[in-house]
């Protein structure tokens, strides 16, 4: 298709703000999907996004609408997928910029609209759920000036009841530059998502920016120079669809024989393998995990079912990395990498749910940069490979700056938090008249606890959160460990600062005391730094567990009863004579009140 | 005999058996309580009586075993008129075999009885009487939404033990905020009245029971493990002591006087269950009635049983459940008993588990047999889930 019947755009939004909800509508509208097929969350493929309501995995479909082929591009919602999300952002024109009326402008409401600027997007912004009673459409029209977005170019629309769809339908159309058309320059296509099937190998999802590519063709990888022989091109409909050429301006899909998605890692570029492009398009990066955390099956004999099962999850999700790791208190396991907390919760819930097993993750952590007092550098991921105290010369661990987003009332309790965070203050700014965006250096290891949540609670739920990565620095930090029953466990190890050492001892021992359940003998949990005990409490023994009263005939009850207090302690993890129940290792995420 | 295809189980009445009548009214609900049971008086009382009685027609038919036990439990069966109890058993007499020396037991309520009634229902029957007395002190009946006082009770004893010589009754320890000394007194005040037979267990709080929200609304304050299992091991040296001896986890008796009804339950063997929520074993399968009193009612109007559920059990459950249900008695398992139900060894199926509970000091291991230590006794579910 000529390049100017085609315009290239994506959805972007803050979390639960009708995304995925306004993708539905212009799915239907322009009878891309059959009404007997549609069902909500189209385009989110996985039981877990539809559920979770969230993306993880991006998306494309062409939608045709008049004489226009209009490619979406769907994209993560999550900070923990901004670089997916800054590629997809990369194969567009334009974004529809959704904000939800009642809500108003988020944190990353904000940082989706830098992100666009950066790309050079036209920003349509749809103002969405008018139908709420609590909808304040000229607020948000008041905020998107201090944002600096023109609010006459906002469209009111409902998502959920279909108003507006038209009207966005057209200024699709309209504002949307038309991509530039480069037929005769050798191909470069940008890889913005990828997944695995079984059958065909890497699906690649492109924007194809220079030249065409069609099936037979020798293409190469430019992150690796790889070389393949491509089986099949296609366009999204939203079922795949296979036609003969892709051509500079669409969207579309690759199938190569690629056989694992390292080798066609998001934010790369295809090029012809005899006439190669001089350079590939700008903006690669290997995505690094941010957060490492173990992982053991409950069950020692399930390691290679969770290694077959990590290695599946793996082929559909680069970013996701592991290697074998062997814990005193855990057995053999893995060290997992991760972007963040959310595609951690999401690899361990698939990892359960789409493999039935039963594991173990310990506390996340922070990847630390320690220089040894002979000067050899290491750079730690795991708590328990810390090196001895009178070794280190220095730590530097991760920052961030994390953009908090709240009405001014809660200014106080923010910063407050921030402040016992490790926080350093760095900017404030107001929104609109009564929201503020708070800005705070902290480092990476408090924002991966509770503090999201610790957040919102202190905000009524007001609250929203953005961070990026802005280097390391030196920090004053310790490793605190834990014995329970007078065992080193490994597994509980983690590293704090030295200041507040002593009182994450303590409440992580009391923490535990609550979750392990009492043995038949005295458990005692001491929290230790080096050889100095700082916390112990006790585990009173189990004096009494017996169902007293039987008798009246409903025994299949009490067949129950005794099954589910069984499957209870199955679910835990033996270590030495102590059954630690899965949660208790990730205990020093609840660091109590701060 | 005739016996569809849908009701062949019943053909696994093959022993004697105990049949238990549920008798779902209550003048009030007690809070701890989580039994099926409705407000007395009862607009359906009259049908109700007609449906038990066609319910026991129904069955006759098909069973063909000899009663050795009769049991009336509930809710509260003595708001049953003697003269109800008496045509019951009359029907059962006419249409089933009954064993001789057949145990005939009736729970009661000291509320609902006095001297006469208590005459009465021995002279329709009755040969067990057992008394849900709970406590004598009044402020914790209170708790327990019971509706007799300390002094109603000891009245009531004196004139159950004048008119019967096999009775029993029910005594709750670990109620909330009950100290040791009030239990102590509790069970000084049950021996006074030297009773063939005690049954004694703690508070189980029930989801979906008023005391249970009181808890978890913090208006009552459970009492702690460890006082709960003191005055456990109180019970049973001081019973010991009188001569009560324990022969399971919550029941002591004099010589001859244990529950034969209830010992059913612990062997593993059948009985049959009627009136609404009723449950039964033939052996290999357990099933259950309708727990709504309209249900059942209209089940039996249409001549048909009023099962809700039937459960057939494998054999990995049934050897599980004798298991269990045998080692809450202090005799224990004896392993030929065990092979030859299921015609297997049974160090061959749990000589793993057997082992390592002997090993944890729950289990005591003597010749062909195996018991729950004292340890094991308190605590026993450790012993029952290692064989599920």
């Amino acid at each position: 298709m000529e390049s100017k019947y085609i315009r290239n755009f994506c959805i972007i939004a803050h979390v639960d703000h009708g995304k995925s909800t306004l993708a539905d509508r212009l799915l239907e509208y322009t009878d891309t999907v059959a009404d007997r097929e549609m069902q909500d969350q189209v385009l989110d493929k996985m039981d877990l996004e539809r559920e979770r309501g969230i993306t993880i995995k991006a998306q494309a479909v062409r939608l045709s609408y008049d004489d226009y082929e209009l490619n979406l591009i769907d994209t993560p919602g999550h900070v923990d997928f901004s670089y997916e999300v800054s590629r997809s952002l990369a194969a567009c024109e334009s974004a529809l910029l959704v904000i939800d009326a009642a809500q108003g402008v988020e944190a990353q409401t904000v940082a989706n609209i830098y992100l666009a600027l950066e790309h050079d997007l036209e920003i349509i912004p749809i103002i969405n759920k008018i139908d709420l009673p609590s909808a304040k459409p000229d607020w948000v029209k008041e905020q998107l000036l201090e944002v600096g977005i023109d609010p006459e170019e906002a469209i009111l629309a409902s998502a959920k009841e279909g108003t507006g769809v038209e009207e966005i339908l057209e200024a699709i159309v309209d504002r949307t530059p038309v991509p530039p058309a480069n037929y005769d320059q050798p191909l470069r296509a940008l890889v913005f998502d990828s997944l695995y099937n079984s059958y065909q190998g890497v699906i690649a999802y492109v924007r194809v920016v220079d030249g065409s590519i069609k099936k037979g063709q020798k293409i190469k990888m430019m992150a690796n120079d790889y070389v393949y022989e491509v089986d099949e091109v296609g366009i999204f409909n939203p079922e795949m669809i296979e036609i003969n050429s892709l051509d500079s301006g669409e969207v579309g899909y690759i199938i190569a024989g690629i056989k694992d998605v390292k080798n066609c890692r998001v934010g790369d570029t295809v090029t012809l393998a005899n006439h190669p492009a001089s350079e590939p398009l700008p903006g690669y990066k290997k995505v690094k995990p941010m957060v490492y955390s173990g992982l053991y099956p409950t069950d020692n004999s399930d390691y290679e079912v969770l290694k077959e099962a990590m290695e599946k999850l793996q082929l559909n999700d680069a970013s996701f990395t592991f290697e074998p790791e062997t814990s005193e208190a855990l057995g053999f396991g893995f060290r997992c990498g991760f972007l963040g907390l959310l595609h951690m919760e999401i690899i361990q819930e698939r990892l359960e749910r789409e493999f039935d097993l039963n594991i173990v993750v310990t506390a996340p952590s922070v990847v630390y940069h320690i220089t040894k007092e002979n000067g050899k550098e290491l750079e730690i991921e795991n708590p328990a490979e810390f090196p001895e105290k009178n070794e280190i010369n220095e730590i530097q661990e991760p920052f961030v700056e994390a953009d908090i987003h709240l009405p001014e009332d809660y200014i106080g309790q923010a910063m407050k938090l921030c402040e016992n965070n490790r926080g350093i203050f760095s900017d404030m700014q107001y929104i609109d008249k009564s929201r503020v965006s708070l800005k705070y250096e902290m480092p990476l290891s408090e924002i991966i606890t509770d503090f999201f949540n610790k957040l919102k609670s202190k905000t009524r739920g007001y609250a929203t959160l953005d961070y990026e990565p802005i280097g390391y620095r030196v920090a004053e930090l310790v490793k605190l460990d834990i014995l329970v029953n007078k065992e080193p466990v490994d597994a509980l190890s983690t590293i704090v600062h030295r200041d507040n050492a002593e009182p994450k001892g303590r409440a992580l021992a009391r923490k535990l005391k609550e979750l392990i359940p009492r043995h038949m003998f005295k458990v005692p949990v001491q929290a230790a730094i080096g050889n100095n005990i700082v916390a112990r409490v006790t585990i009173p023994a189990q004096r009494k567990d017996v169902l007293q009263k039987c008798y009246g005939g409903d025994v299949s009850r009490k067949r129950k009863l005794l099954e589910k207090q069984k499957e209870g302690k199955k679910r835990m993890k033996q270590v030495g004579s102590v059954d630690i129940p899965q949660d208790a290792f990730m205990a020093i995420l609840e660091r109590g009140e701060d | 005999m005739s016996i569809n295809n849908e009701l062949k189980f019943l053909n696994e009445f093959d022993e004697e058996f105990g049949i238990y009548l549920h008798i779902p009214f209550c003048i009030e609900k007690c809070s701890y309580c989580d039994f099926y049971s409705l407000e007395y008086p009862h607009k359906m009382f009259r049908e109700y009586l007609n449906s038990l009685k066609n319910e026991i027609k129904l069955y006759s038919s098909k069973i063909d075993a000899k009663v050795k036990t009769i049991y009336f439990g509930g809710g509260t069966p003595s708001v049953l008129d003697p003269v109800n109890v008496k045509e019951i058993l009359e029907i059962i007499s006419d249409n089933f075999f009954i064993k001789e020396n057949v145990e005939i037991s009736f729970e009661a309520n000291p509320n609902s009885l006095n001297l006469k009634k208590i005459k009465d229902y021995k002279q329709a029957g009755i040969n067990r009487m057992s008394v849900g007395i709970q406590s004598f002190h009044d402020e914790e009946l209170e708790k327990l939404g019971r509706l007799h006082n300390s002094n109603k009770a000891k009245k009531i004893l004196k004139n159950v033990a004048q008119v019967f010589s096999n009775y029993n009754f029910d005594l709750i320890f670990a109620i909330p905020e009950q100290s040791f000394e009030k239990w102590k007194d509790n069970i000084k005040t049950a021996l006074k009245f030297n009773p063939p037979h005690l049954s004694i267990y703690n508070l189980q709080v029930e989801k979906d029971t008023l005391i249970y929200k009181q808890i978890n609304n913090n208006n009552l304050v459970p009492v702690s493990q460890e006082l709960d299992a003191k005055m456990y091991k109180c019970t049973i040296q001081k019973l010991s002591e009188a001569n009560l001896k324990q022969y399971e986890i919550s029941n002591f008796s004099r010589k001859g006087y244990s529950s034969k009804h209830n010992l059913i339950y612990w062997k593993y063997q059948p009985y049959l269950g009627l009136g609404p929520s009723a449950h039964s074993f033939s052996s290999k399968t357990r099933f259950s009635n309708y727990i709504s009193l309209k249900k059942y009612i209209d089940s039996l109007n249409q001549k048909k049983l009023p099962l809700k559920k039937v459960n057939n059990l494998t054999k990995k459950e049934r050897m599980a459940e004798k298991i269990f249900l045998g080692l809450r008695l202090m005799d224990g398992i004896d392993f030929d008993d065990f092979n030859n139900a299921f015609n297997e060894n049974i160090t061959n199926i749990y000589g793993k588990e057997i082992n390592k509970l002997v090993e944890k000091g729950l289990l005591i291991k003597k010749d062909n047999n195996i018991k729950l230590s004292s340890k094991g006794k308190f605590l026993g579910n450790q012993v029952f889930m290692e064989f599920l």
